[in-house]
């Protein structure tokens, strides 16, 4: 509390700084997702914000940052599938006790029975995140933004499909990151060009993975678990361009972001797992190393979008209003899809502290609330994500929610 | 009332808004062109339960590449699922042959040598019991025999890749080495067209479909051949305790070289399959107890080791 106190006194400001990036069941970027802009269909790489600069627009920085230093000291986010608690109790209650016993032990009908709901409980992939928001600061000094922080991710992904012959194949993968960003920005209306921003940031990730990918009957109780190590260093780059050219009552602002366009890329190697054997199968080894090095390797991802901040309504009670545009697309996407998924649509205004927000992700509904209290800030978010190749395909629901700290 | 009734549209307009998509009906899914399209198309209508549509979309990929095998693979898959034959299908049917659940009353109890008009594959006389039964007793073998025609087609879709590398039936069993050669080089002939993460993936499913469907036919053919040639199977307890599965007939020996000695290949051929796909893909595996199809192939080999006893010297 005292360092909040003086932190306060000195004239900082501690309002948190959140972040966030892509879609997780798209791209193997290390990022970390924020329930604010999911709530408004994921679009917002052209509405600058505390919460875009580090994984998505590091251009934002010149719109955010002002002379006095912004800090977040530390929050926490999760975000899981609406059908995990219904997965979650038939693993607890009916898979795992199985594999513990020994598939051989069921009768034909149990097997079938088990195979059946495992098949029908897991063809839509479901995802689990937890992230940890650590320090991270952003500055402005002479039209150059500065910002630097550190981030924790995890996440957890699982899918089961038909091995042939009614074999459920098991697609899971858990993932631990730790990023240290650095950005920087500058606005090149000190040099006679308003409105035009850049930014550039650099990542450095240290990532943990394991994953089983292989049919039901080939796992036993006995699997070596494996955990796989890589590190990468990437770049992203953004602009900014609030048009002047028309003469609205509002704000129109243009922006593109490219998102791990150079770096060196995931090499997955092992590093450590637990055998009841007391060692590790080196074909296993070679195996899952060559699936995380094939399945999980760093690819860019691009954004373009609109904004438009609306003129002030009712003076004093919406302020902030605002619509957004994004496109979106992968170089190597998990799923190829058709353009309408790659269209984020979005809105937000904000009454006192509380902030209301909606949206279309890929078509379908968002929607969500932030609640901001100077140095806390609580957001939460429930929206729709496209797993299929076209939007109404094959849509998964989702909640998030976040709290972060200004100390 | 009028605020209920507002409250309802309301609910309904945030239901419809919560569960839709407000892009709906501008793309149809399955009217592609496009073989890779119709692929990803049928992967999401599996996902989404419903395998008529992914099966149509599959013929339809199929059409278009028959030579692609990834396709094959997939629509070989959806359609033993769509027909609900699986390995557990078959697991059943190897528990109602190998037991005395399907026949009737035991015969030739105490009873030496084997009934006048008959020629049996066993010895009669060391027999103790004999219970007659046929596989059309068997839920599980009726539920094969309607989906013959699927069986059929399914054997052609992934049969084309193991006869490309000369995994045909034959007449020995595969070894260990033979295994692993072979599932070499199947992984490496679908890693021509894909990534080879893939490749192992579709390899070890093929081998799975490529060996239910083998398994079944066999099972097939030998049901359908009994029947014609007055073929009458047993469940002999013979005088040690052991019990096998053998037959009798007015005239085994045709029966012996028109469908035993192709039977005994088409059982060899299946549980190599089987094997190969174990041994290859669950290799890390410490045991390799347990699994499903470890079960088939000792199911296999106990049923057919019966079946099969005296024919390999007659074929030959």
């Amino acid at each position: 509390m005292c360092v909040v106190v003086v932190l306060c006194f000195v004239g900082l400001d501690l309002r948190p700084i959140e972040a966030f990036g892509q879609s997780y069941s798209q791209t193997s970027r290390a990022f970390v997702q924020s329930p604010g802009v999911l709530a408004m269909g994921d679009a917002g790489v052209a509405l600058p914000s505390p919460e875009t600069i580090f994984f998505y627009n590091p251009a934002h920085l010149s719109s955010v940052a002002g002379t006095r230093p912004q800090f977040t000291l530390l929050g926490i986010r999760g975000s899981l599938s609406n059908n995990f608690f219904d997965q979650l109790a038939f693993f607890e209650d009916e898979l795992m006790p199985a594999i513990d016993d020994g598939l051989e032990t069921m009768s034909n009908e149990e097997l079938r029975e088990l195979y059946d709901e495992t098949l029908a409980l897991g063809r839509r992939r479901t995802i689990v995140n937890g992230d940890l928001l650590l320090p991270s600061a952003i500055a402005k000094i002479n039209g150059i933004g500065f910002g630097a922080g550190a981030f924790g991710h995890s996440s957890l992904h699982y899918r089961f499909e038909n091995a042939g012959a009614g074999i459920p194949h098991i697609d899971f993968t858990a993932i631990a990151d730790f990023i240290f960003v650095g950005s920087g920005s500058f606005d090149f209306g000190r040099i006679g060009v308003d409105g035009l921003a850049a930014g550039l940031s650099g990542k450095v990730t240290n990532r943990w993975l394991t994953l089983k990918n292989k049919p039901l009957d080939a796992i036993g109780s006995d699997e070596d678990i494996l955990f796989l190590k890589a590190s990468a260093l990437g770049f992203d780059a953004g602009l900014q361009y609030d048009v002047g050219l028309f003469t609205l009552p509002g704000d129109l602002t243009l922006a593109a972001a490219a998102y791990d366009v150079v770096g060196s890329g995931y090499d997955y190697e092992y590093s450590s797992g637990t055998s009841e054997e007391g060692e590790i199968n080196a074909d296993l080894i070679a195996e899952e190393e060559d699936l995380a090095n094939t399945l999980y390797a760093l690819h860019p991802s691009y954004r373009v979008g609109a904004a438009y901040l609306l003129p002030q309504a009712l003076p004093g009670v919406f302020k902030n209003t605002a619509i957004a545009l994004d496109y979106l697309w992968y170089s190597h996407p998990n799923v190829p899809q058709e353009s309408l998924s790659h269209l984020h649509l979005g809105a937000q205004t904000q009454v006192g502290f509380f902030i209301l927000r909606g949206g279309l992700n890929s078509g379908y509904t968002t929607f969500g609330a932030g609640l901001h209290l100077g140095m806390i800030s609580l957001d939460y978010a429930f929206y729709g994500v496209e797993q299929g190749r076209f939007p109404g395909q094959l849509g998964s629901w989702n909640h998030s929610a976040q709290i972060a700290l200004g100390l | 009332m009028k605020i209920g009734s507002d409250l309802l549209i309301a609910l309904t307009f945030s239901l419809c808004l919560s569960a839709c998509n407000v892009f709906d009906g501008i793309y149809e899914e399955g009217s592609s062109s496009e073989p890779a399209v119709l692929l990803a198309d049928a992967r999401n209508a599996i996902r989404d339960g419903r395998l008529d549509d992914a099966v149509e979309y599959l013929n339809k990929a199929h059409e278009r590449q028959p030579g692609n095998i990834e396709i094959r693979v997939e629509l070989a898959s959806a359609l033993l699922t769509l027909n609900a034959i699986d390995v557990m299908l078959i697991a059943e049917l190897a528990d109602e042959i190998e037991g005395d659940e399907i026949g009737g009353e035991p015969e030739w109890i105490s009873k030496a040598g084997c009934p006048d008009d008959l020629v049996c594959n066993f010895d009669c006389g060391s027999a103790k019991s004999a219970t007659p039964f046929s596989y059309g007793d068997s839920d599980a073998y009726r539920r094969l025999e309607e989906a013959l025609h699927v069986l059929e087609q399914v054997s052609a879709l992934v049969g084309v890749t193991l006869d490309e590398l000369g995994a045909v039936p034959g007449s020995r069993f595969l070894t260990r080495a033979d295994r692993k050669e072979l599932y070499d080089a199947l992984v490496d002939r679908i890693a021509e067209e894909h990534p080879r993460e893939k490749a192992r993936r579709l390899a070890t499913t093929l081998l799975l479909d490529a060996g239910i469907a083998s398994l079944s036919t066999t099972l097939a053919s030998i049901e359908q051949s009994a029947s014609a040639n007055e073929i009458t199977l047993y469940h002999v307890e013979q005088a040690d305790g052991g019990k096998i599965v053998d037959y009798c007939g007015p005239d085994v020996a045709q029966f012996i070289t028109g469908t035993m000695c192709p039977a005994t290949s088409s059982a060899h051929f299946t549980l190599d399959m089987l094997k190969t796909r174990l041994e290859n893909f669950a290799s890390n595996r410490s045991s390799e107890s347990g699994s499903i199809a470890t079960e088939l192939i000792d199911a296999g080999h106990e049923l057919f080791d019966g079946l099969t006893s005296g024919v390999q010297s007659s074929c030959s």
